[in-house]
C-alpha cells in the first residue's frame, strides 16, 4: 500500500513536470512571431476496487457500489492555444498579420506545405514572396498543387489589403498584383509544430479548407464551406499569445504542486519506515 | 495482550489507506473537474467479552477489535472556476447548496460516462470530444460542430454560424453516492438511473478546477502520519510488555 502513495507522489510530481516544460518553452518564445502557447491538461488515472482479503474495508451497504482508490494522475492532452496574440507594428508591407482563423501556407523547396501564423514575408531575388526560412508563400493552384507568389521587381508601393488582393506601382501605374489566400484546418490541435514557427499537416488535422480573408473557407478536397477565416493586416506581426502573468501564476501553482506531492512521497516513506521499525 | 496487537495493526492499516486516498487527492490538485475523496472510518462492530466462572459466563463489556475503512467518499462539491476563454472550454454551474450535481456526459467504448471536466477539444472529423477522445453527448448523440468557432448558451445549446446544432445532455443522479470513479475524470452509474438536469447553467469559455482542499489535506496527511506513529508506538509497548511476561515472570536466575 505504501508503494501505492509512493507512485501517486510520482505521478503527481511528473505530471507537474510536464507542465512546467511547457511553461518554460512558453516562455522562451514570448517573443517569437506567431508563437501559440500550449495548455496542458491532467486527468486521473484508473481506480482499482480495494476488497482484497485482510484489508479492513466494510462491504458498503449500496448495492454494486464499491470503495475504489484512484492511482495517481496522467497528462490527459498537450493542446495548442490557437487565440490571437497581439499585433505589432512593422511597417513593412510584406509584414502580414492575421486578424481571427486561419493560416499562412509556405512551401519548401521539396514542396511540402507546411502552415504558419508567421507573416513575416518579404521579396527574394527572383521575386516571389518568400518566409524567413526561404519557403515561399503558396497560392493555390487547383488539383492540391500551389504556386509561388511572384511579384515583379520593378512593383513599388506594395500593398495588401485585408481581403488578401495586393495591389503595388508597376511602371507608374497602380495594378493589381495577385491574391494572398488563407487556409485552416477542422482540427488545430491535429497540427505538428515542427520549429521555425511551423506546423506540418497530419492524418489527425481533418479537412483543410482555404480561402481568401474574411471569406469562409472551402474544403480543398470536397469543396463543403468550412470556418470563416480571417483578415490580413499589412505592415503588422503578430506576436505570441503568451500570457506572461498567467504563465508565470501557472508556474507557481505547477511548483506547489511538485511540492505537495515530494510531501506525499516523504510522508509514505516515513510511514514506511515506521513499519520497518516495528521492532527494533 | 494479543488482541491490543491487532487491533493497533488495524489502525496502521487504515492510516495506510487514508494516505493512499489523501495521496491521490494531491496528484490531483490541478486535475480540471477532479472530485476529492475521504476515507471515512469506523471501528468493528463491538462484540461483548464474557469471562467464564465457575461454568458460567458473565459478561465484562463490549470490546471493539480495531478500525477500518467504512468507505470511500467522494466530494461532489463545485471546484472553483476559471475563466480561460476557450470556446472548447465549458464549466457546468447550478446555483443553490448541497444541489444533486449535474455532469456532462460522454459515451465510451464502456458505455455511458458521466464527467465534470469541460475541457473539450474537437477531433480530426470535427466531433465535440473529451481529451481521451471520447464524443461528449448531445440530445442527439454525438456532437458535430465542425469548428473550434461555436457558441454554447447557458441552457446548453450549442450554435455553429448562428444555427442551433444540438443541446448538451447534462443529467443528475438522485442518488449521487452510487457514482463510481473510472478514471480520465470520468463517473459511471452503474444501477442508477442518470436523470436530465434542471436549474443548471453552461459557462462557455470557464473551466472547473480540481476541488482539492489543499490546507485540509496536508492537515490530514500530517494526522495520518502521527496517527500512525502512535499507532506502531502502541505495537512496540505491546511488544515490549509481551516480552517482559515470557522472558522476565517466572524466569529463573
Amino acid at each position: 500500500m505504501m508503494i501505492g502513495a509512493l507512485w501517486r507522489g510520482a505521478s503527481g510530481m511528473r505530471a507537474q513536470q510536464v507542465q512546467v516544460d511547457s511553461l518554460a518553452n512558453d516562455i522562451a518564445n514570448v517573443n517569437t512571431t506567431g508563437y501559440k502557447q500550449v495548455r496542458v491538461g491532467f486527468s486521473d488515472l484508473v481506480y482499482r476496487p480495494v476488497m482484497e482479503a485482510g484489508m479492513p474495508v466494510e462491504q458498503p451497504q449500496a448495492p454494486g457500489s464499491t470503495v475504489s482508490l484512484g492511482t495517481g494522475v496522467k497528462v490527459a492532452s498537450i493542446v495548442k492555444d490557437f487565440s490571437q496574440g497581439a499585433l505589432v507594428q512593422t511597417g513593412e508591407p510584406l509584414n502580414l498579420a492575421i486578424q481571427g482563423e486561419g493560416f499562412f501556407a509556405v512551401v519548401n523547396g521539396a514542396g511540402e506545405r507546411f502552415l504558419t501564423r508567421d507573416g513575416n514575408f518579404h521579396r527574394d531575388a527572383d521575386g516571389n514572396v518568400v518566409n524567413d526560412g526561404g519557403y515561399y508563400l503558396a497560392i493555390p493552384a487547383g488539383n492540391n498543387q500551389d504556386v509561388p507568389l511572384n511579384l515583379p521587381p520593378e512593383a513599388e508601393n506594395i500593398n495588401v489589403a485585408a481581403d488578401g488582393t495586393i495591389t503595388a506601382t508597376v511602371n507608374g501605374q497602380v495594378q493589381p498584383l495577385g491574391q494572398i489566400y488563407l487556409y485552416t484546418v477542422s482540427n488545430p490541435a491535429g497540427l505538428e509544430a515542427v520549429g521555425d514557427n511551423l506546423y506540418r499537416l497530419t492524418p489527425a488535422c481533418g479537412q483543410l479548407f482555404y480561402g481568401a480573408p474574411g471569406t469562409a473557407g472551402n474544403s480543398e478536397t470536397t469543396g463543403t464551406p468550412g470556418p470563416v477565416l480571417g483578415t490580413l493586416r499589412s505592415g503588422y506581426l503578430e506576436a505570441a499569445n503568451v500570457d506572461l502573468a498567467a504563465t508565470m501564476t501557472r508556474m507557481v501553482v505547477a511548483q506547489r504542486a511538485y511540492e505537495l506531492n515530494s510531501r506525499t512521497i516523504r510522508v509514505a516513506d516515513e510511514m514506511w519506515s515506521l513499519a520497518n521499525n516495528l521492532r527494533r | 495482550m494479543l488482541r491490543g496487537l491487532y487491533l493497533a495493526s488495524t489502525g496502521m492499516l487504515v492510516q495506510e489507506m487514508r494516505q493512499d486516498v489523501i495521496s491521490n487527492n494531491l496528484a490531483n490538485a490541478t486535475t480540471g473537474g477532479f472530485k476529492s475523496a475521504v476515507a471515512t472510518v469506523r471501528s468493528f462492530p463491538e462484540m461483548l467479552l464474557q469471562r467464564l466462572e465457575k461454568n458460567q459466563a458473565i459478561p465484562i463489556g463490549p470490546f471493539s477489535p480495531g478500525v477500518m475503512v467504512d468507505n470511500i467518499y467522494t466530494n461532489t462539491e463545485p471546484g472553483p472556476l476559471t475563466e480561460t476563454g476557450h470556446a472548447t472550454d465549458l464549466a457546468l454551474v447550478q446555483p443553490g447548496v448541497g444541489v444533486s450535481p449535474a455532469f456532462f456526459v460522454v459515451r465510451t467504448p464502456g458505455g455511458e460516462a458521466y464527467t465534470r471536466n469541460g475541457q473539450f477539444q474537437v477531433d480530426p472529423g470535427g466531433w465535440l470530444v473529451t481529451a481521451e477522445g471520447y464524443p461528449v453527448q448531445g440530445q442527439n448523440g454525438d456532437i458535430y460542430v465542425g469548428t473550434t468557432d461555436f457558441k454554447v448558451d447557458a441552457g446548453g445549446r450549442i450554435l455553429v454560424n448562428g444555427q442551433v446544432v444540438d443541446q448538451l445532455r447534462v443529467v443528475t443522479f438522485a442518488n449521487p453516492a452510487l457514482l463510481q470513479r473510472q478514471g480520465d475524470t470520468l463517473f459511471t452509474a452503474p444501477g442508477a438511473q442518470a436523470l436530465p438536469a434542471a436549474n443548471f447553467q453552461v459557462k462557455q469559455g470557464w473551466l472547473e478546477e480540481s476541488n482539492v482542499d489543499l490546507a485540509r489535506e496536508l492537515v490530514d496527511m500530517l494526522a495520518v502520519l502521527r496517527s500512525y506513529e502512535a499507532n506502531q508506538k502502541v505495537i512496540q509497548t505491546e511488544d515490549q510488555t509481551l516480552a517482559k511476561s515470557v522472558n522476565e515472570v517466572g524466569s529463573l536466575r
